[in-house]
């Protein structure tokens, strides 16, 4: 009956609670009401979402929905913290919407083939999403990135869509076309290459890439799809001259970008040398490195940093102010929270049933990594700073929901690829019971 | 596909421990650096968690800090822009000035003489506490000070000639450092750009921030000079003339109202000095030469920062064998400039048997739970003159109250030695007006300087001793009455 995972949820929503009240306590020196209500509203949110799992889901791994669920409930607490009561209560309103949108697939999704079966459409529909926000009347530009869809009341980035659509159309093509791209034509230098026609793909994915770059002004995604298309090649071929390919276009087209448009040189140069402009350009890195200073090992405590200092802590700067308040070791735990959740979908992906399976997981992984790597390393002056969000912490409901609809396939495949493994019997707690506590 | 999904999984795993390692650098390695960085405002909202130790003058805090309920847990107020340039400001955006930075890290108590305190405070549990000081200042002297100078710009310093101690260090104009004190950042941005653009520059601590000429109190260090020289006494016969021809040139200098000193043509030192007489110091400067003066006058300290919180600007006597600027020397023209501390040093030196002692405002320090930390002693800076030196000048300038251009100075029953000065700066703008004192004359408790900066009449010949006397000199006589009447 899924005891780890419910336990765990236990355990989720008593740290939530906590959170909640030491904000209370530290930042304003009274306990209110909401301070309570949301992180009741979210743990009904997550043992909804669980049993579900238990009714549709069985057999699907169990602290996959812990391990996001405290990282959701850390965002919407550090959203809490930094803009207050209205802005957590949208956050959990996004939650809620996020868990419905993953509980409506795994409720309504059968099983993966669907998925699998025609790569170009969905590959189609991602570009289609990718360029939706230059459509007119809906498309919005917002802080000179055209990325936004308004919707109403809602300001949607279709880009968190298209990265969902698009994992899924590379995994059905590249799984199709297996072992046509793993064909060699000849070596040189000791690389063996692949036939000039069969990088064609490659080569569509780069330019895409690069459009972004340009038209979108989005670093960020930019790299991600590319990086994501190389890195799936490699695993479906294994051969390790798509990573020097890949390397060397990823090269030539961030010279050639960085050499023609200021604002990709602008973030190249605050990376460089942060501190070359403290009030102007760098102002936002260096406050967020002055934020992990001042955080330390152990942190300032919930509520008792300055993350407000650095401009868009909910949002893209929130590692930031994890850092300051929760330190070192609150911040090598998110890190390593992530890093469970990705070394859940590698696994996914390594008893997959099928390669279509395995590559769908893989990409998620693939995913969910480099945008773990380019915020918290954008953030922390490791990399150039570009306008990814925080996936399961970051304010914002798009990427939120499109994190937990990844949340949800890999669910789909943890339990079909398992119920395949065991059709005749029924699993037991403890198969499906990965630490005890 | 399991080989390179295994590959992909060290791999993963491999950039999460660099970017591990890189918060490690920020977190641990570099955070004290990264703290300690002047534009770095965490550390100084820092600040205002600390219950900052109180600045105290005469028993009572002038600056100490109140616990709010606001987003910081103190604030820090100031009783009085009286005391602002000595005790300086702590402002979380624009920094700290005087007493304010100078003992910051024993008033946030971070100083290493504080880490049984420190000890102390981390069992219990509380708010970081600050140890607080005590300065040399007489509140009340100081106080009417700062109202004697009312809006006019210029100094006062007064010094206990025999331990060094700043009694009363106001300048004007000065303003409220709660306006920099403030936790709320709109006001404090307002009333910075306020103080910047302001004209007058309020910000400026003219006791011994900026230097000025000083005309003829100058003439205490050149008649010093003449003493030590062993060529002249103060008895010794000086040419007075009306207008003194400056030789190997075709310059002048005259006498206010262009008469001679004396019916004779010809003055003592000691008469010199009583009458403020141009023609004679000239003729003594060219006589001495600016080396011997300045030699005198870094006896005294000229050219010397001490080590004052807020640090002195050092007084300056140019070096030169130009007969007319040694001349010019002489009578404190020129490029002579001096801060109004380093004239109360030479004044308090003279009443001290020449004997400088190091200027001090801080005089006792204390730990958070106010026991006592350390009591500052007193020491020479320099035996500048002779003792008989330091006699016929005390003569010579109690001559001035009684006899000469000093006797707006005088005080019923105390003998008063006092000079007047009236500084040109350029032809036509108001002259500097400066008073130096000390009393009593015969046991000398206070040595006082009074500077009105452009404070003179521009009515008055070049030369004339009327503004020292009317406008500097009764102001020195009121605070010596109100310092001498407790001491």
């Amino acid at each position: 009956m899924r005891r780890t995972e419910q336990r765990l949820l236990i355990l989720t929503s008593l740290v939530n609670l906590a959170s909640f009240l030491i904000i209370d306590l530290s930042a304003r020196g009274y306990f209110s009401v909401i301070g309570f209500v949301i992180p009741l509203a979210l743990a009904g949110i997550f043992f909804g979402f669980h049993f579900i799992l238990v009714k549709y889901r069985p057999a699907a791994d169990q602290l996959l929905l812990p391990a996001a669920a405290i990282l959701t409930a850390l965002g919407v607490a550090m959203i809490y913290r930094l803009t207050g009561g209205t802005g957590a209560l949208q956050q959990t309103i996004w939650v809620f919407i996020s868990l419905i949108a993953a509980a409506v697939i795994l409720i309504k999704l059968p099983n993966t083939r669907v998925l699998l079966r025609t790569p170009l459409v969905f590959m189609l529909a991602g570009l289609l999403l990718l360029a939706a926000p230059f459509l007119p009347v809906i498309g919005a530009t917002i802080n000179g990135a055209t990325l936004w869809l308004r919707v109403g009341p809602l300001s949607l980035q279709p880009a968190e869509f298209a990265k969902v659509v698009l994992i899924i159309g590379f995994a059905g093509y590249l799984a199709k076309h297996q072992s046509q791209l793993t064909f060699i034509q000849r070596k040189i230098l000791g690389i063996e290459l692949p036939r000039a026609k069969d990088i064609l793909p490659l080569l569509i994915v780069w330019a895409v890439s690069l459009i972004i770059l340009v038209g979108q002004r989005d670093l960020g995604t930019s790299l991600l799809f590319f990086a994501s298309a190389v890195l799936l090649l490699y695993i479906t071929t294994a051969r390790s001259s798509w990573l020097v390919i890949g390397f060397v276009l990823l090269i030539l087209g961030g010279a050639a970008a960085t050499a023609i448009f200021d604002h990709v040189q602008q973030r190249f140069n605050i990376w460089l040398d942060p501190f070359a402009d403290v009030a102007g350009s760098g102002f936002q890195v260096v406050q967020a490195i002055y934020g992990f200073a001042a955080g330390g090992i152990f942190g300032t405590g919930l509520g008792k940093g300055n993350s407000n200092l650095v401009p868009y802590a909910e949002s893209d700067f929130i590692f930031a102010a994890i850092a300051e308040e929760l330190g070192l070791v609150g911040a090598a735990a998110v890190i390593l929270l992530y890093g469970l959740v990705i070394t859940k979908a590698i696994k996914t992906a390594a008893v997959g049933r099928s390669p279509g399976n395995s590559l769908i997981a893989s990409g998620i992984a693939i995913f969910m990594f480099l945008q773990v790597l380019i915020t918290v390393g954008g953030v922390s002056g490791a990399l150039p700073i570009t306008g990814l969000t925080t996936i399961f912490l970051s304010a914002g409901g798009s990427s939120l929901v499109a994190s937990w609809i990844l949340i949800a396939i890999l669910f789909v495949l943890q339990d079909q690829d398992h119920a395949l493994s065991n059709i005749t019997t029924p699993l037991s707690d403890d198969q499906t019971r990965a630490i005890k506590l | 596909m399991k080989p390179q999904l295994n590959k992909l999984a060290i791999g993963f795993g491999a950039v999460f421990l660099l970017l591990f390692a890189n918060l490690t650098y920020l977190q641990v390695f570099e955070a004290n650096s990264l703290n300690n960085r002047a534009d770095n405002k965490r550390s100084l909202f820092k600040q205002y968690d600390i219950d900052r130790g109180a600045i105290i003058v005469s028993g009572q805090p002038v600056a100490y800090s109140v616990e709010t309920d606001g987003r910081f847990k103190f604030e820090r107020r100031y009783v009085s822009p009286a005391f602002t340039h000595p005790v300086g400001y702590l402002s979380s955006i624009y920094g700290a000035a005087g007493v304010e930075q100078a003992e910051n890290l024993l008033l946030a108590g971070t100083a290493d003489s504080l880490v049984v305190d420190r000890f102390r405070q981390l069992l219990d549990g509380g708010a970081r506490r600050g140890g607080s000081v005590a300065l040399t200042l007489d509140s009340s002297a100081q106080l009417l000070a700062y109202q004697l100078l009312g809006n006019r710009e210029g100094a006062v310093v007064a010094i206990e000639p025999r331990s060094g101690k700043i009694l009363i260090s106001a300048s004007s104009p000065s303003f409220d450092a709660n306006l920099l004190a403030t936790t709320n950042a709109q006001t404090m941005q307002q009333s910075w750009s306020r103080l910047i653009a302001d004209k007058t520059n309020p910000l400026l601590n003219r006791a011994y921030r900026e230097t000025w000429a000083p005309g003829s109190v100058f003439k205490l260090i050149t008649a010093a000079a003449a003493l030590e020289s062993g060529r002249y006494t103060e008895t010794t016969k000086i040419p007075a003339p009306a207008t003194y021809k400056i030789p190997g040139t075709k310059n002048t200098i005259s006498n206010w109202q262009n008469a001679p000193c004396s019916a004779s043509g010809e003055v003592t030192l000691q008469e010199a000095i009583a009458v403020s007489c141009n023609t004679a110091f000239a003729r003594l400067g060219v006589e001495l030469g600016s080396k011997q003066i300045s030699k005198v006058a870094a006896a005294f300290g000229f050219g010397s920062n001490f080590d004052l919180p807020g640090s002195v600007v050092k007084s300056l006597v140019p070096e030169t064998t130009d007969a007319a600027q040694n001349a010019l020397i002489a009578i404190g023209q020129f490029d002579v400039r001096v801060t109004a501390l380093q004239m109360a040093l030479v004044t308090a030196a003279i009443a001290n048997e020449g004997v400088v002692m190091q200027p001090k405002l801080i005089s006792e320090t204390f730990a958070p739970d106010l026991t006592l930390l350390k009591s500052l002693d007193s020491n020479v800076y320099n035996r500048a003159i002779k003792p008989t030196t330091a006699a016929a000048l005390n003569q010579m300038m109690q001559a001035v109250v009684e006899l000469g251009t000093g006797s707006n100075a005088r005080i019923a029953g105390v003998k008063v030695a006092g000079k007047t000065g009236t500084a040109e700066t350029q032809s036509g703008a108001a002259p500097h007006a400066w008073f130096v004192a000390f009393a009593p004359a015969d046991a000398p408790k206070v040595a006082i300087v009074v500077m009105l900066a452009g404070g003179g009449a521009t009515d008055q010949p070049a030369g004339s001793q009327i503004s020292g006397n009317q406008l500097a000199a009764p102001i020195a006589q009121r605070l010596l009455v109100e310092l001498l009447g407790r001491k």
